[in-house]
């Protein structure tokens, strides 16, 4: 180890955590070199003196006050608006809450927008079963008529599929 | 990052204040004691670590996390120091009445005396050093922060942090030599 390396090597060694083998070889150098020698004492010294200074601690209930202020101080702050949502969006459940209510708003938007249904069907298209119905199969059958209904109602009207088809007789 | 201050930081950015006032506790003692060792007076170094923690309050929510929060607090810290220094660099003396006061109050007189007169000794010679020093010897000899991290806080390379550390310390070297021999006569 040159005397440069040495000197480098000294203040870690005093200063600082420098590990053995580096030490070693510092150690190896002081033993050959008096003018090393004598620096590393008066570094040693110099820090030994300095880290004898204990550390300088604030007087006896300093702290309270100092959070108290610095609370107020925090409270006193601007807060932009993009840091006040990023906040909010940040509380803990609302990321859940958001989620039902984009869901919930979605499915209102969807039924108020949905398109408009077009003019009230007459009554055939209401009741498309009807031209069929005569009036033998009223007789004999009462209720038919009003089944047709309650099934039209029930099952969505015009739109749904028809349960049975009746085909149309021929000419 | 350090995984408490990890999980803190993430605490506070999730909306949780209580971490913040966490990491204030946590290292409140340190940021004062760095700011004390540079302004070397209770009241600016009280104003210092309070003004250290409003503007970590501030940036906290944008700290990526890569650097160590600790080196950061502390480049605040010594950056606000330095700003601090600048601007008041008349009154950058040591306050030595404050100094002696303050020394091993439980210890008997005479022993009082001597750490007093070997803490005033100790902060002229570290406050006769130009700030950017001050700070590496607050930081290296009295927080044990690595060479590696000084520079970070410092913003300059390693190799300049123990340059300007071997010449910070021949110079208290010269100081202590003087200031603690006068003491002792």
């Amino acid at each position: 180890m040159t005397c440069r390396e040495a000197r480098d090597a000294l203040l870690e060694v005093t200063t600082g955590r420098t590990p053995p083998d580096l030490r070693r070889a510092v150690a190896a150098h002081l033993e050959v070199c008096a003018d090393c020698r004598t620096e590393a004492a008066r570094l040693a010294d110099t820090v030994a003196l300095l880290r004898a200074d204990p550390d300088p601690d604030p007087p006896a209930g300093f702290w309270p006050g100092f959070m108290a202020q610095l609370e107020e101080r925090i409270a006193q702050e601007p807060v932009s608006v993009w840091a006040r949502l990023r906040r909010r969006i940040s509380v803990p459940g609302f990321g859940p809450a958001a989620a039902t209510a984009i869901v919930v708003v979605i499915f209102v938007a969807s039924t108020l927008l949905r398109p408009a249904v077009g003019p009230a069907p007459d009554a055939q298209t209401a009741n498309p079963v009807a031209p069929y119905l005569t009036d033998s199969m009223r007789t004999l059958l009462p209720s038919l008529e009003q089944t047709v209904q309650i099934w039209q109602s029930g099952l969505g009207g015009t739109d749904a599929d028809p349960l049975y088809l009746i085909q149309p007789e021929g000419p | 990052m350090d995984h408490e201050d990890a999980v803190l930081v993430a605490a506070f950015k999730r909306g949780e204040e209580s971490a913040f006032t966490a990491l204030v506790i946590k290292y409140r003692e340190t940021v004062y004691r760095i700011a004390r060792r540079m302004v070397a007076n209770h009241e600016d170094g009280a104003d210092i670590a309070q003004e250290v923690f409003i503007r970590v309050h501030r940036a906290l929510p944008r700290f990526d996390g890569r650097a160590q929060l600790r080196t950061w607090l502390y480049r605040i810290t010594v950056n606000l120091c330095l700003d601090f220094q600048e601007r008041r660099r008349r009154h950058a003396w040591v306050d030595l009445d404050e100094v002696v006061q303050e020394a091993a109050v439980e210890a008997g007189p005479a022993a009082q005396a001597e750490a007093g007169a070997l803490r005033q000794a100790v902060a002229a010679a570290v406050q006769s050093l130009p700030p950017r020093q001050r700070a590496m010897v607050a930081l290296r000899l009295y927080q044990d922060q690595a060479y590696e991290d000084i520079a970070r806080i410092c913003g300059c390379s390693e190799g300049t942090v123990k340059a300007t550390m071997f010449a910070a310390l021949r110079k208290l070297r010269g100081s202590l030599a003087e200031e603690w021999s006068e003491e002792r006569r």
